[in-house]
């Protein structure tokens, strides 16, 4: 017995420095065993697709049957709100009219002509929520890869870091390893935005390299920047919670509110530019 | 046959739990016992055919249950690990290299599925799995009631350690200098709800993975045998 628990210890030693090798690799930059999630990943998140489909399926009948008094009085609301949307179209469209007028003043690119939204769902997430990723249900096969933006309607999710056939993983914005440049929407300074550790679980931003000619305020609204990487410009990042002042130094740092609730992802859109669609 | 009421009141009867057949002095001889090199392994920890494949079932369905439905129900912006309470239970009843290559092969498949940094659950499974296995077989694993109050205890051990380990990888990729804010905040807001929320799933989970790993024992063994060896 002696000798089979050494055995299980000198095991247990070689395997762990044999992972803690491998974790030292795959974190480094070109670290990269994706060949591996093809491989394996594959066949996994295929089952993990068809569970997701079937638990999507059972938590709608149940929200259908828990929310049905709810949606008989929003369906009332709407019959009476319908008298308004002749004018409110008209207001629309001065809108339009007026955001594409603005766009071009500022010279911002027009995303959606440079790249082709591909729809994704979420089908898994990190376990423990440490590490930001999420895994969608499109790959290569959809003309996904690795480096793509990943969007949702209301804004930024993150990136697109490994590539499988049918299934990906992204890392979320609010990584902490994840750092990019920004620009505050209301007076166009350029600042970086940087993810913050989660170790209260809450989904944030943080705000730095502020100019101190620049005045940040609460409610700001921060969008990407046209500094290269994986973002193109003009996507909104999320809305200033808190500005803080360094006393000592005057430092203007600030917090930000994702404009995507990641804890209630379900649905989000890979930017494959056009030309790769594959 | 999972509700059998009078074989689970049994288990949890202090008067009628089966006791290792051993001296008091070398019952007491915890750190002999404890050391993963003096292991007795007492109990009916025997690998069957059965067992492996119930091991093997229980893992993924629970880790795609997971990943499909819990994910979405949080209480307090926390979700269970449903791997690592059934792995809890797994270790707690079986021998050190089975809890060894069971935390390995379910991190491992986590990393490549759902991870980040291949070898980072592997690792973390692997060792809290042979740690779990290897405390347990101390005089405790006659008694069953101590599995329902160690299981939140490793849990919370658990997510406590990865936390750590989890800060000190961001720490080490971005070369940021800090660890924590505030731990404070950090143990209150995200260790304790997900402990709390595993060790329910932990609870739930041990009765009838127990019954089941005992049907799946070797046929010579119905009942569990703590004649040591």
């Amino acid at each position: 017995m002696k000798k089979n628990s050494k055995i299980i210890l000198f095991a247990l030693t070689v395997i762990s420095i044999i992972l803690v090798v491998s974790i030292v690799v795959s974190a480094s930059p070109n670290g990269n065993f994706s060949f591996l999630y093809k491989v394996f990943g594959t066949p996994v998140t295929i089952v993990q697709n068809g569970f997701r489909k079937a638990a999507d399926g059972i938590s709608g009948w149940f929200r259908y049957v828990f929310s049905y008094g709810s949606v008989q009085k929003e369906m009332a609301e709407l019959r009476d709100n319908n008298a308004e949307i002749p004018l409110l179209e008209d207001e629309n469209q001065r809108l339009r009219l007026e955001n594409d007028e603005l766009r071009s003043l500022l010279g911002l690119r027009e995303y959606s002509e440079d790249y082709r939204l591909t729809a994704a769902s979420i089908i898994a997430e990190d376990v423990t929520d440490w590490f930001n990723t999420f895994t969608i249900d499109k790959g290569t096969a959809q003309g996904v890869k690795s480096g793509m933006a990943v969007i949702a309607p209301e804004g930024l999710v993150g990136v697109v870091t490994e590539d499988g056939i049918n299934s990906s993983k992204l890392v979320t914005v609010v990584d902490e390893d994840n750092e990019f440049m920004c620009r505050i929407s209301r007076t166009n300074e350029l600042v970086r935005v940087k993810g913050v550790s989660r170790e209260n679980n809450a989904y944030e931003l943080r705000v730095d390299r502020i100019p101190t000619t620049a005045k940040v305020f609460v409610g700001d609204r921060i969008v990407t920047a046209e500094s290269g990487g994986a973002y193109p410009a003009g996507i909104m990042v999320g809305t200033v919670k808190s500005v803080t002042v360094d006393g000592d130094t005057g430092i203007v740092t600030a917090i930000v509110e994702p404009a995507v609730d990641l804890g209630l992802l379900g649905k989000v859109y890979v930017m494959v530019p056009v030309g790769e669609e594959g | 046959m999972l509700l059998n009421f009078k074989a689970i009141k049994k288990i949890f009867s202090p008067k009628s739990a089966p006791r290792i057949n051993d001296t008091s002095a070398e019952r007491f001889n915890i750190g002999e016992r404890s050391s993963l090199l003096q292991s007795s392994e007492p109990v009916d920890t025997s690998v069957t055919f059965k067992r492996i494949i119930l091991v093997v079932v229980s893992v993924a369905l629970l880790g795609l249950l997971q990943e499909a439905v819990f994910n979405d129900l949080r209480i307090f912006y926390a979700k269970p690990n449903l791997i690592l309470a059934v792995l809890t239970v797994f270790s707690s009843l079986s021998g050190s290299t089975f809890s060894m290559l069971t935390g390995l092969l379910t991190g491992l498949t986590v990393d490549i599925a759902f991870g980040r940094y291949l070898g980072f659950y592997a690792l973390f499974y692997m060792l809290y799995c042979t740690l779990v296995s290897a405390v347990s077989s101390l005089n405790l694993r006659g008694r069953f009631l101590y599995h329902f109050l160690s299981g939140p205890l490793y849990i919370a051990v658990f997510n406590a350690l990865f936390s750590l380990g989890a800060r000190i990888m961001t720490v080490y990729v971005t070369g940021s200098g800090r660890l924590y804010g505030n731990y404070g905040n950090h143990l209150l807001h995200r260790i304790l709800p997900v402990s709390l929320y595993t060790t329910v799933i932990f609870v739930v989970l041990f009765i009838p993975i127990f019954m089941l790993w005992k049907k799946a024992g070797p046929a010579s063994a119905q009942t569990i045998s703590f004649r040591r060896r």
